[in-house]
């Protein structure tokens, strides 16, 4: 892509675009814009229906699935004890909780 | 939704007051806070990256998009809220007949004002509303305002009328 010239000086302008946001600033003369643009925004990731299956409470499967989904010990004890289904976004989530004993089914992505 | 009004610019669209939403990138709402016409005429500023049908909220460091109805719960929560007129400066919100303005009047009763294509803000404060100066994404025109072309804020008004 070519620079984008500044109109106010003519030098060259630095582009701070990111995704969505359009920015652009001239090194010179501090001339510069910025708008958004929606229809650049990432596609949202969908999220992942993951089953716990009941009956497999102990207090390190608790601790751990507090910490990575629910953010309260009880609504993960309940999870371990009566089963729950719910939606993480993260494949690495899924992953985290293979590797620390949960039991589930994962229904992949839901829309 | 109401309304299916036809675009209209009228040429003394300016208004007023002042909500800011920033989220991601800031530099719009730097460059948009040393404009020259906050808060003229009663109407309240909303700032806001946005599009046709939502604009985007930043709540402890996580980017939400929100639709009509949430602003609305969050206008009529801020304490700058007079029962008054609504100025999104916020791009696109403007560009669709049936979108986010005409539904935003339509919920608060008042009138909403918003650009009916990107809105650029200048290092200066300048505010204009432009389309891109290409549509090619491989030209440096890509990324910045057309330089003759012009949009505009669009008012519209509970019930779908506009003028």
């Amino acid at each position: 892509m070519k620079h984008i010239i500044c109109e106010k000086c003519g030098s060259e302008m630095i582009d701070l675009s990111k995704g969505p946001y359009i920015t652009a600033t001239c090194p010179s003369c501090g001339w510069g814009w910025a708008t958004y643009d929606g229809s650049l925004e990432p596609e949202p990731k969908k999220p992942i229906r993951i089953d716990i299956a009941p009956s497999q409470y102990t207090a390190a499967k608790a601790r751990f699935l507090s910490q990575l989904v629910f953010g309260n010990a009880l609504e993960a004890k309940k999870a371990l004890t009566d089963g729950r289904t719910i939606f993480v976004d993260s494949p690495k989530t899924v992953e985290t909780m293979k590797s620390n004993g949960i039991v589930f089914a994962e229904q992949g992505e839901s829309a | 939704m109401k309304g299916n009004s036809p675009l209209f610019c009228p040429k003394n669209s300016i208004a007023y007051g002042d909500i800011n939403l920033p989220s991601g990138d800031k530099t719009f709402f730097i460059n948009a806070a040393k404009r020259s016409d906050i808060d003229a005429n009663g109407y309240l500023d909303i700032l806001a990256h946005g599009n046709a049908s939502s604009i985007r909220l930043e709540i402890n460091g996580k980017e939400l998009k929100i639709n009509w109805r949430e602003l609305a719960k969050i206008i009529k929560k801020n304490p700058q809220f007079r029962n008054k007129g609504i100025r999104l400066l916020s791009c696109n919100t403007g560009s669709a007949p049936d979108g986010f303005a005409q539904n935003l009047a339509n919920k608060l009763g008042l009138p909403v004002k918003a650009p009916n294509n990107f809105l650029w803000a200048y290092s200066n404060g300048a505010l204009i509303v432009a389309p891109r100066a290409s549509s090619d994404r491989n030209s440096p025109n890509y990324k910045r305002p057309h330089p003759t072309i012009r949009g505009c804020f669009v008012t519209y008004y509970p019930g779908g009328n506009k003028k």
